[in-house]
C-alpha cells in the first residue's frame, strides 16, 4: 500500500472505532437503564470500587435490593469488566503507575482482537466507563491490537507519524553505534519500522531483561559484537513473536 | 537470600518462593522496573540451583506450576524444566506463544527459536 493510502486507512479505522466507541456507550448506558426499569432497580445501586480484583465493578448489595438487584448481578457479572480488573479510577499521579495500567488494558483489548472489532470496542468501553481518564490513552490500546503486517507495510508507515505509534529500530540503536555501526545505517529505511507504541516498549524491554536463552544475559548484551545480519535477524524474529510483524 | 537459607528450605518452599520471585518479575516487567526485574532473574536462578542440585534433580517439582494462572510463573517454570522435562517443556512454550499472552507469549517464542537453533541449551 501507498504511504499516503496506509495513513489514510489508519485514520479511518481510527474515525470509525471513535464513532463505534461512542455509539456503543451510549447503547449501554441505554440498555443498564431499561433494565433497570424493568427490575424496578435502583441504578444508583454502588458497585464494587476498582482495586477489589474481579469482583471491581459489580453491583453490591450494599444499600439493599430485591430481586431486581440479583438480576443486575447477573448482567455485571457476564460483563467483559470481569476481565478489567485493579484499573484505578482515578488517574494514577505516577507516569509509571499510569503506563501499567494501559499496558494491561491494552493486552486484554489485544487478546480480545481476535474475537472481533464488537468484542475490542466493548472491553475499551468498560475501560473507558470504570476510569475515564484512560481516554487519551485509547489510540495506544487500539494501536496495541493492530495485526501483524508486513515488513514493506510497517516501513512505509514511519513517514507517517500517528498518536499510539513509534518509530522503532529494528537493530537496537544505541548498542550498534557503540559497535561502531555508521548512523546511515542505523537510521536506513530497511531497518525502521512504525510500529505500536505499547509493542515498542514491549521489544524495547525485552531487549533489556536478562534472560536464559542468552546465558542469562539480555538479548541486548548476547548481541554485542554480533553482526548487522544476526541482529537484523533477532530484531525481525523479536518483532514477529510480539505479534508485530507477519511471519 | 543466602544459599545457605534455600539449602534449608523443602522442596515445597523452594516451590513457593520460585513462584514469588516470577510474580515479582512479572509486576517489574508491568511497571518498566529492567534492574529490578534483572536481579529477581539472579535470585531465581539460584532457586533453581538448589531445587537441581537436591537428589535426582527437582526441578521436576516445578511442572506443577505450569497451570498457575499468571503468564510469568508459567514461563519461567517452563524454561527452567527445560531439561528435565524437554517434552512437556516445549509443549508449554508453544501454548504460551499462541496464548497472546505478551509479554510472555514473546519471550515463549523467542524460546522455541534460540533452543531450535541451538543458542539455549538447558542443563
Amino acid at each position: 500500500m501507498h504511504q499516503a493510502d496506509a495513513g489514510r486507512a489508519a485514520a479511518r479505522e481510527l474515525h470509525r472505532l471513535r464513532w463505534f466507541l461512542h455509539a456503543q456507550l451510549l447503547e449501554t448506558k441505554l440498555r443498564a437503564l431499561e433494565r433497570a426499569v424493568k427490575a424496578n432497580f435502583n441504578p444508583n445501586q454502588p458497585r464494587v470500587p476498582a482495586g477489589h480484583g474481579r469482583e471491581s465493578g459489580r453491583w453490591t448489595d450494599a444499600g439493599g435490593s430485591g430481586g431486581g438487584g440479583n438480576e443486575l448481578t447477573r448482567v455485571a457479572q457476564n460483563d467483559p469488566l470481569d476481565r478489567l480488573t485493579d484499573i484505578p479510577k482515578e488517574r494514577p499521579a505516577v507516569a509509571r503507575a499510569r503506563t501499567s495500567v494501559v499496558k494491561q488494558v491494552a493486552t486484554q483489548v489485544a487478546r480480545a482482537a481476535v474475537q472481533g472489532v464488537f468484542r475490542r470496542a466493548r472491553l475499551v468501553l468498560d475501560a473507558l466507563q470504570l476510569a475515564p481518564w484512560l481516554e487519551e490513552y485509547v489510540p495506544y490500546i487500539v494501536a496495541y491490537a493492530d495485526p501483524p503486517k508486513t515488513l514493506e507495510e510497517l516501513q512505509n508507515a514511519v513517514s507517517t507519524p500517528l498518536k499510539g505509534y513509534d518509530v522503532h529500530h529494528i537493530v537496537e540503536q544505541t548498542t550498534a553505534e557503540q559497535d561502531g555501526f555508521p548512523r546511515a545505517l542505523i537510521d536506513s529505511r530497511e531497518n525502521l519500522v512504525r510500529i505500536p507504541t505499547l509493542k515498542h516498549w514491549q521489544v524495547t524491554a525485552w531487549s533489556m531483561l536478562r534472560n536464559k536463552n542468552y546465558g542469562g544475559v539480555s538479548p541486548r548484551a548476547y548481541l554485542r559484537g554480533k553482526s548487522w545480519e544476526e541482529r537484523m535477524k533477532v530484531g525481525k524474529e523479536a518483532l514477529i513473536e510480539n505479534g508485530v510483524l507477519k511471519p | 537470600m543466602k544459599q545457605g537459607e534455600l539449602q534449608k528450605m523443602s522442596l515445597e518452599q523452594l516451590v513457593e518462593r520460585f513462584e514469588a520471585i516470577a510474580l515479582a518479575q512479572d509486576k517489574a516487567i508491568l511497571m518498566d522496573e529492567i534492574a529490578k526485574f534483572n536481579r529477581l532473574f539472579g535470585q531465581l536462578e539460584e532457586v533453581e540451583s538448589e531445587l537441581k542440585s537436591r537428589d535426582g534433580d527437582q526441578r521436576s517439582t516445578l511442572l506443577a506450576l505450569y497451570d498457575h494462572p499468571n503468564a510469568q510463573v508459567r514461563l519461567t517454570a517452563a524454561k527452567a524444566t527445560l531439561a528435565v522435562a524437554a517434552k512437556e517443556a516445549r509443549a508449554q512454550l508453544q501454548k504460551l506463544r499462541e496464548s497472546h499472552e505478551f509479554p510472555q507469549a514473546g519471550d515463549a517464542g523467542m524460546t522455541i527459536r534460540a533452543l531450535d537453533e541451538g543458542i539455549f541449551k538447558p542443563t
